[in-house]
């Protein structure tokens, strides 16, 4: 049972069903793109925060979209081929259309991967400090006599597993703990799980209703006080700053003391955009960046301003443009790079050898020293910290959401076209004409994908 | 089955020479369009059913809070069924009360199954796969593969969703609606995000939405392309033309449904806020999130898509009831083409009212005024489609069968909702009448007595030409009344308690809510009385006609039981059909073998007339299908007119 018009056009509306079918599909994609284009300017609209400009690498931005402008025309030239039954040219630039969708992503894994190694600290008056954390961050307390956690009877959110959750933050090795029976066992898998039965079976010969199985405690008391190094992510909820009790994800609470919670970090920008009084940012203070960096800020502050007055002089004393409607003016103000340990000396006159401000964040490598400032930050001052990951703002949220969306449809194109190409060979030398409809539908998509690129690059790059 | 049917190839063969083979084949991989329609009617009744148990338990909730359910300690008691039901319900019904936490998930999933995969899978998916082809004189969908990927699509998320009940967490709780930013904060203290509730309720719509964009894709290039000879866009029965319409409507309002779905996913596992706004704080404490976002946006994205989806739950009923009536009175439509203009006009403004759900966030009285005006203007062709039912009775001899006696059922209740609406639409009126139960009883009497009505139509309808066998006709009436009584029942009371300020989620009724709910009427004092000859001691308050509805709510899952009988021993034992057009009426379906092989038809079918030729002056027949030249002779294909051909450039 063959369905018609599967290779040959209907006469009254000159279509191939498939080729109806990846419109419609499209149109679908522009309202599901379009509903994220929306959002973008929704938030970016209604931002209460600097919305952040200027900030990815535009240079990999410009030669991603070299790369799917190129693939666009290598899949246009596969599927004349066909038509012209040129099979060894189709699969020569079928392959170079997935080489350039490899191409891309192998690309963007670069940019994505520099994000996720790359930090923001937000401290209480809004200023941000960014960099990298050369030690990671984890908050370190002692003292820990006993575990003492809450076993669910039946499957719940929340279920006590020390051994995975608690254990592998111990600094250490695992000391012996004793039970409340008094027993003394080594903590692991097996010898959790038996005695979780235990208890439960405890718990079941005292419930009135033999389906119904109540929550019971375990206590465990170590043999010698412990130490636990643990990230912020890893606790259920965040501790406070002087707390004495620590509750794990998986419900294990724990009470000690804090020992040591300071975060430190090389400093690679200054931000005081949402600082109320830039100046006396806690940034500055002596025992962070301190006043050679605040005057490195000033100078550069008062220079952009003194650029400003000259390029958009109104001749009446005032400026034609406000700077703060200007987001690029601000960053100009407020966005110090930080690329050496101290601030260079500034001459006195004119400021001669200003260097270059350097590459955005992602090209710095792996080795920092003697490059940045190194502070180290108390917990008390940090309101928010996060890596360039979607938890940072709404900007990095919907840049992560939007190319990740059309990451998952480079990678679903390019799957089809290699399907096209790996295992379509007898369709291609038997039915050569619907394999060009397949193509042609397959590379209609390869466009679409093309294009929502080519809106996403100047929005998050660019704008 | 008719002799036609014999001579065709595929008919018999299937039955007997592979049955071992072919069995997978034919009925779970199947590519064949009205298996996959039976498939999701099949699906589709049986979410419908699991909702409206969950909608059990919350009208007993409602009716007697702090009170365990009757028979709960019997049924966990059951050996499996009762294991099943601890797990799903009893662990968060200590003693069989049902406590807030699981009536917030009845709540929620109630909802969502009966939205996304009780109605749209049956009242869309499933009758626009069985008949839309037939109709249109089609051997199959455009693109069969992938009709069947589309169910399995469905057939996942729904799993999905049922399997939530069974996590640690518990299903989802924050309403269908799922607004932000409650919804992207709460419960988040778990092991991991990934096995939570919420998260799965999220996969699943991503799943199920993908599966209607397949679908819908499939339905338009098969309407678009796939035509018989003749079939002339306005020779087209209106229900193709609604299920159409219905398509778009999928295809372009669910896409932005799919990135609040995706947003909100990014919220909750990635730490994003999206819809979180800056300073938010939870229990005394501020959350740690980055801030910036917008709780508004989640809204404005929902609703794009949630209010277009009302009509893609109410089309499929005008649909069936296109069909049903004209079938019925043995009276042509009246007014085709106006109700053709209409349904395209409804389909285009549904896109332009989303933001009437939003009256109250404080969007702007300029945005308000605005979806004020376009939502008045849209019942414009609601009542243009609803008269033109109406009007189509008039002067018929109407059969009564159970498909009338529902489809005439639907005519009242769905203008009962309707009308209903019109007082929401007005923002000075829906400031006090926003979140009660008077919307609950607006929206309920549209796609319960409405939509489910038409539904039930159409599965007595086209019963025959599935399985060769008509449903039971006294079963069928047994069904019917029962229902409408329920239906009543349980919603008309739902407007008093609204206009009197019941907010739609309480989970006790109202019951420590005294100042509210202690107001009274004739209607609560008529209500007291009635069941104060029963020696039933019920409140003459508005508290009272909670008993009321849960009643209500008992008689119409007593009605659904002649249905269930029906429906599965009609298969072997209904009556037979004595042709392959029981009804006499005048679409392509009843012009293929009963039931229709894979392929369909047994001839080349040819459209010389439009679609609901009933009762034509000085025949004498009362029907002229539209695929005969003159009665009881099929057209040849030269009767049809050569196609336009494309002009190309």
């Amino acid at each position: 049972m063959d369905i018609p018009y599967t290779v040959s056009a209907r006469p009254d509306t000159g279509l191939y069903n498939a080729k109806v079918g990846i419109w419609l599909f499209l149109a679908s994609e522009v309202m599901l793109f379009g509903g994220l284009f929306s959002s973008y300017i929704f938030l970016r609209v209604g931002a209460d925060y600097p919305w952040p400009v200027h900030e990815l690498n535009v240079t990999l931005g410009f030669i991603n979209t070299l790369v799917l402008i190129g693939s666009s025309v290598t899949v246009l030239l596969a599927w004349a081929s066909i038509k012209l039954r040129k099979f060894g040219a189709y699969k020569v630039y079928m392959a170079i259309t997935i080489a350039c969708a490899m191409t891309f992503m192998v690309i963007k894994s670069f940019e994505y991967k520099a994000k996720f190694e790359h930090y923001s600290v937000t401290l209480t008056d809004g200023t941000i400090l960014t960099g990298h954390l050369p030690h990671g961050f984890e908050i370190e307390f002692g003292d820990v006599k006993e575990l003492s956690m809450t076993i669910s009877g039946k499957t719940s959110a929340v279920d006590a597993d020390p051994v995975g959750y608690v254990l592998p933050y111990l600094k250490g090795t695992a000391p012996k703990f004793k039970t409340e029976a008094g027993a003394e066992i080594e903590l692991n898998k097996e010898s959790f799980a038996a005695l979780k039965a235990e208890v439960l079976t405890a718990a079941k010969a005292k419930a009135s209703n033999p389906k119904e199985l109540p929550s019971t405690t375990i206590k465990l008391v170590a043999a010698t006080p412990m130490t636990f190094s643990v990230p912020m992510s890893k606790f259920l909820a965040r501790p406070a700053l002087d707390a004495k009790s620590f509750t794990f994800r998986d419900g294990t609470s724990v009470e000690g003391k804090i020992i040591n919670d300071k975060m430190t970090l090389e400093v690679d920008g200054l931000d005081v955009r949402g600082t109320p009084d830039k100046e006396k940012s806690l940034a500055f203070n002596e025992h962070y960046l301190g006043t050679a960096w605040k005057n490195a800020f000033i100078h550069q502050r008062d220079e952009a301003i003194a650029e400003f007055k000259k390029e958009f002089d109104d001749g009446k004393g005032g400026t034609s443009r406000d700077p703060k409607k200007s987001a690029t003016q601000q960053k100009k103000l407020f966005y110090v790079h930080i690329h050496s340990a101290t601030p260079e000396a500034h001459a006195e006159e004119g400021g001669a050898h200003k260097s270059e401000a350097h590459a955005p964040a992602e090209d710095h490598g792996a080795t920092h020293a003697g490059h940045h400032p190194e502070v180290k930050l108390e917990r008390k001052d940090v309101q928010f910290f996060s890596n360039f990951t979607p938890k940072l703002n709404s900007y990095y949220a919907i840049y992560f959401t939007l190319t990740g969306l059309h990451g998952l449809h480079v990678i679903a194109g390019a799957l089809v076209l290699t399907y096209f190409l790996v295992c379509d060979g007898r369709r291609l030398r038997e039915d050569p004409e619907h394999m060009a409809n397949r193509v042609e539908v397959g590379g209609l998509f390869w466009h679409f994908v093309d294009l929502v690129w080519i809106f996403l690059f100047p929005l998050l790059y660019l704008l | 089955m008719s002799a036609a049917a014999t001579t065709h190839d595929h008919s018999h063969d299937h039955g007997h020479d592979h049955h071992e083979l072919s069995f997978i084949k034919k009925y779970i991989w199947s590519t064949d369009h009205k298996v996959i329609g039976i498939q999701y009617a099949v699906s589709g009744l049986l979410f419908l059913l699991l909702g409206f148990f969950l909608m059990m338990l919350m009208r007993w909730s409602i009716a007697y809070p702090g009170q365990p359910i009757p028979g709960f300690g019997f049924v966990t008691s059951l050996p499996i069924i009762g294991d099943l039901f601890q797990e799903m319900i009893g662990r968060w019904a200590p003693g069989g009360v049902v406590n807030g936490e699981l009536y917030n998930m009845l709540g929620a999933m109630h909802g969502t199954i009966m939205v996304f995969l009780g109605i749209v899978p049956l009242g869309f998916a499933g009758f626009v796969n069985f008949v839309m082809p037939l109709q249109i004189g089609t051997i199959d969908m455009a693109f069969p593969r992938l009709n069947m990927w589309s169910y399995w699509l469905f057939f996942i998320s729904g799993v999905m969703m049922f399997a939530s009940f069974f996590l640690g967490t518990g299903s989802v709780q924050t309403g269908w609606t799922m607004y932000s930013p409650l919804a992207s904060t709460t419960g988040l203290a778990v092991t991991n995000v990934w096995m939570h509730g919420h998260t799965w309720w999220l996969l699943a719509m991503v799943f199920n939405i993908s599966a209607s964009l397949l679908g819908s894709v499939n339905v338009i290039t098969t309407v678009i392309n796939l035509r018989a000879k003749g079939m002339t866009w306005m020779r087209m029965p209106f229900f193709c033309w609604a299920m159409f319409i219905v398509s778009f409507l999928l295809l372009l309002a669910f896409p932005p449904l799919e990135v609040a779905a995706l947003l909100q996913l990014m919220d909750r596992v990635f730490g994003a806020s999206f819809f979180l706004p800056t300073g938010l704080m939870e229990g005394g404490q501020h959350l740690d999130i980055a801030g910036g976002g917008s709780p508004l946006l989640y809204q404005h994205l929902f609703w794009f898509l949630a209010h277009p989806e009302v009509y893609v739950l109410i089309l499929p009923a005008f649909a069936i009831l296109t069909e049903v009536i004209p079938a019925n009175t043995r009276r042509p439509l009246w007014g085709y083409k106006a109700m053709v203009y209409a349904a395209l006009t409804l389909g285009f403004l549904s896109f332009l009212v989303w933001a009437h759900h939003m009256y109250l966030t404080g969007m702007g009285t300029m945005m308000s005024t605005y979806f004020q005006i376009t939502t008045v203007l849209i019942s414009v062709p609601s009542v243009i489609l609803l008269t033109g039912l109406m009007i189509s009775l008039w002067g018929g001899s109407i059969r009564f069968t159970p498909q009338m006696l529902f489809a005439s059922a639907f005519l009242p209740m769905f203008g009962i909702g309707g009308l209903t609406g019109l007082p929401l639409a007005f923002t000075f009126i829906d400031l006090a009448l926003h979140d009660t139960y008077y919307v609950i009883g607006h929206f309920h009497y549209v796609v319960a007595p409405g939509t489910i009505f038409g539904l039930f139509a159409g599965v007595y309808h086209w019963y025959p030409k599935a399985t060769g066998r008509i449903m039971n006709d006294f079963l069928g009436k047994l069904h019917f009344w029962p229902s409408l009584l329920g239906m009543n029942m349980i919603f008309a009371p739902m407007f008093i308690q609204g206009m009197g300020g019941f907010h739609r989620r309480w989970y006790d009724g109202g019951k420590y809510f005294e100042q509210t709910s202690s107001a009274s009427n004739w209607f609560t004092e008529l209500n007291s009385g009635f069941f104060g000859l029963f020696g039933m001691d019920v409140p003459n308050n508005l508290l009272g006609l909670n008993v009321l509805m849960s009643v209500g709510a008992f008689v119409l899952a007593l009605g659904q039981v002649p249905f269930i009988l029906n429906f599965f021993l009609s298969i072997k034992g209904g009556k037979k059909v004595e042709n392959d057009n029981p009804w006499g009426a005048t679409t392509l379906e009843w012009a293929a073998p009963t039931p229709p092989p894979h392929g369909n038809f047994d001839f080349e079918p040819v459209v010389v007339r439009g679609p609901y030729e009933y009762s034509v002056p000085g025949m004498d027949q009362d029907f002229f299908p539209q695929w005969e030249s003159e009665p009881g002779k099929r057209a040849e294909p030269s009767a049809a007119p050569a196609p336009v051909v494309a002009a190309h450039h």
